[in-house]
């Protein structure tokens, strides 16, 4: 071999000085980058990969920065198609019951059981991928509601990313908001960001995301859902994806609720929980989502603690009716 | 430690490499003993001690046998098979893992090393210190291929062959070895990391949705991804392999001679897991008399083949029922071939492009209600039981497509050569930096950074 037919290598050889240069300071510093709880992440570090490979990931975990790939929406498709489709059923609906009367102060609402499938018709589910779980197997919802989920939506960047498909091209969920209205917005975000920063913080970006969306939205009745559990073998071996850390942050949203503002906290986790308070083990095969024949329990939780008025008085008979 | 650990790849490999070959030829055994007990001591240090031991006395019944001993060869395998079989027993029972993951990998070198002990296929009966090296070494260690003595033997880098060479042709022929190993390796790396994680991501995602909420396009595509995961991460795995042993001074082993090209199952088996099959074949299939002792016999050996086979790759039920399957196919094969050779090369591609696919569900599921579920998607006669979302298809079909498309691309053969003629050209010293850098970026990705990693 002479020297001329070794230039692949040195070229090799300097790309991969080059690469492992740009790169390989990250694996030589460690995990730095969380602000707080060192151990726990870097025992997380360890700990993750296997178990974690696992759940509903599509391709490359998108990072915030890249350019959207088709795989990081195709999550929204499905929905998309029928969200086109009924985006002009809320907007009717909106004209009526919800704006007709803007002026006079807001009837008192009770929780209780919605009247029929109908209440879910001007309804708008802003979540992650368990929200997208839900628009896919739960088809009561998914024939009545809007969908504005998307695999690994975070609090802070939720209404600013431009995820939704029109014809206009992609909108974030603050535009989308701001075209239309909805009578009830029900939020489940929270899980993805379990791991980093702190519940305060947590608290503090989720205030902010509400004050933006009531900003949009005067009129809608706002859902906060809890976070979903984890099962208890996921729960018990992860420094991150734990219900300790989760039922931290819940306390934390059940504090953002304000009823007089229409802002509900609905407790989503005492339909699927199992007697340690996790996540039911039959529930899920991945420890994280529920499976397909399980979103009917988060259904019957949405269904059961709807926001009716008051003067119906008629939460508990309606029930009967459906 | 696994070969796609940054640890391995930033930190081991390179200071392995270093020291190897900083190391006079003649002591060059002993940083790859000591290189190879550090790769397994840092993930199971008591392990070694147990690998130890089975080395030490495998040694010595290697020299028994080497000098025509039968007794002593057959209580050496005896004693090895009870050490695999004892350790998958725990494994199930007790849940325990007692030894490392790779143990019927090196158990089997172990087994195959007496074997050519006894036959005389070894050159020179080894030193204690080169069993040590061979049983321990590290890019074999922790899954295969199975590697023999003879092959370990044909090692260039160590010894007194090299000690004369001009100094300034020994520091090209070390490049030019790593240049090749990498040339293995990192193909290898990116089947693993770019192409069989990401597939596994789409294969985990069925199982979380249940099986019996998927729609039986999903439920087939699952079975083709399943399928195209498990090649390309045993195939990635062998690559790496295969560059590692490379890089210093073993002959390459070709573990996959692109299976899914095969025109029938009985050559897929020649293709697939090469090693493996190649040990059945001399080691069982052919002191049984393989098939040339009538037909019945034939019959007989190729069940036993067959049945090992499936007890090699665990104790499950359903590995017995995968082995069984491929067996019947083989044998309704040879059958094809006797009396309708027009019918048999159709009949063979479509075993290989829809049989191996449905073996393989039954591999991956071990659970008998879980894979009756799946069947019962594959084939929905039955109709649904749970609540089936109609779009996922298209849905997995758009978010995997490139992988899926990328996996398809690289089972035909001429792809791969086409890479390995060209494989000294500039352009491929390119490919190979952007593949690998694209393995890491993916692999920090997926890994182990949690905040990098949001995912649900």
């Amino acid at each position: 071999m002479s020297w001329k037919n070794a230039c692949p290598l040195v070229g090799f050889a300097s790309m991969c000085a080059v690469i492992y240069l740009l790169t390989g300071f990250r694996f030589l510093s460690g995990s730095t980058e969380p602000e707080e709880e060192p151990a726990a992440v870097a025992q997380a570090g360890i700990e993750l990969p296997e178990p974690a490979a696992a759940p509903e990931e599509t391709s490359a975990p998108p990072e915030e920065t890249d350019p959207p790939e088709p795989e990081e929406t195709a999550e929204t498709e499905g929905t998309d198609e029928a969200q086109t489709a009924e985006e002009t059923v809320p907007e009717l609906t909106a004209d009526f019951p919800e704006d007709d009367p803007p002026e006079p102060e807001p009837v008192p609402l009770v929780i209780g059981t919605a009247p029929d499938a109908g209440y879910f018709a001007d309804a708008l589910f802003i979540g992650d991928s368990r929200t997208v779980g839900l628009s896919e197997y739960c088809p009561e919802l998914d024939e009545q509601a809007t969908f504005y989920a998307k695999i690994s939506l975070t609090v802070k960047k939720a209404l600013d990313k431009p995820f939704i498909k029109t014809e206009d091209g992609r909108r974030t969920i603050e535009e989308m908001l701001r075209e239309e209205q909805f009578g009830k917005i029900y939020i489940m975000l929270g899980i993805n960001e379990i791991g980093g920063g702190s519940t305060a913080g947590f608290k503090e970006d989720y205030r902010l995301m509400l004050e933006r969306i009531r900003e949009a939205q005067p009129d809608a009745i706002i859902f906060i859902q809890s976070i979903m559990h984890v099962t208890k073998s996921r729960s018990d071996v992860d420094r991150s994806f734990n219900n300790t850390r989760i039922n931290a942050r819940n306390e934390a949203l059940r504090e953002l609720a304000d009823e007089e503002h229409r802002i509900y906290y609905l407790d989503i986790n005492e339909a699927v929980d199992d007697e340690d308070g996790a996540l039911g083990a039959k529930l899920s095969f991945d420890d994280i989502h529920l499976k397909a024949a399980s979103y009917s329990l988060w259904y019957e939780q949405l269904r059961t603690h709807a926001a009716v008025e008051a003067a119906e008085d008629g939460g508990e008979d309606a029930e009967d009716g459906l | 430690m696994s070969f796609t650990d940054p640890d391995f790849l930033f930190r081991f490999l390179p200071v392995f490499l270093f020291v190897f070959y900083l190391t006079p030829a003649r002591l060059r055994i002993w940083p790859l003993i000591g290189g190879s007990v550090l790769f397994l001591a840092l993930g199971d240090p008591f392990s070694c001690l147990i690998l130890f031991v089975l080395g030490a006395w495998n040694h010595l019944f290697g020299r028994a046998a080497a000098n025509r001993d039968r007794t002593a060869l057959v209580i050496g395998i005896t004693l090895d098979l009870a050490v695999l079989i004892a350790a998958k027993t725990i494994r199930i029972t007790a849940g325990i893992d007692c030894l490392p993951a790779g143990i019927s990998f090196y158990v089997f070198r172990m087994i195959w090393y007496l074997a050519d002990c006894y036959r005389g296929r070894i050159r020179k009966q080894p030193q204690l210190s080169e069993t040590v090296a061979f049983f321990f070494l590290f890019p074999v260690l922790p899954a295969g291929p199975i590697l023999t003595y003879r092959d370990f033997e044909r090692i260039s880098t160590l010894g007194r062959a090299q000690a004369d060479r001009p100094r300034r042709k020994e520091l090209r022929d070390i490049l030019v070895r790593i240049e090749n190993g990498l040339l293995l390796f990192i193909p290898g790396l990116a089947a693993k990391v770019l192409l069989s994680d990401h597939l596994r991501s789409l294969w985990s995602t069925l199982y979380g949705i249940g099986y019996e909420s998927i729609s039986t396009p999903l439920a087939w595509l699952g079975i083709y991804t399943y399928s195209m995961e498990l090649y390309y991460d045993f195939w990635g795995y062998s690559l790496m392999a295969a560059g590692l042993c490379v890089m210093t001074g073993l002959p390459a082993v070709e573990n996959f001679r692109h299976p899914y090209a095969a025109g029938s199952v009985s050559e897929f088996y020649r293709r697939w897991h090469v090693t493996l099959g190649t040990f059945f074949k001399e080691n069982v299939y052919i002191p049984l008399g393989g098939n040339r002792r009538g037909a019945w016999t034939t019959v007989r050996n190729l069940f036993i083949v067959w049945l090992l086979t499936g007890l090699w790759h665990g104790f499950g039920l359903n590995y017995l029922v995968w082995a069984g399957l491929l067996f019947l196919m083989i044998l309704a094969e040879r059958g094809l071939r006797a009396r309708a050779p027009r019918l048999y090369p159709v009949i063979g591609r479509i075993f290989v492009l829809a049989g191996i696919p449905l073996t393989w569900a039954v591999f991956a599921i071990p659970d008998p209600e879980r894979l009756l579920t799946y069947f019962g998607r594959l084939f929905p006669f039955a109709g649904t039981a749970g609540n089936v979302y109609d779009g996922d298809f298209v849905k997995y079909l758009t978010g995997y497509g490139i992988y899926l498309a990328l996996a398809l691309v690289f089972l035909v053969p001429n792809v791969y050569h086409c890479f390995e003629r060209n494989r000294r050209k500039p352009f491929t010293a390119v490919l190979m930096a952007a593949l690998f850098a694209a393995s890491l970026v993916s692999l920090v990705r997926a890994g182990d950074n949690p905040f990098l990693y949001l995912q649900f």
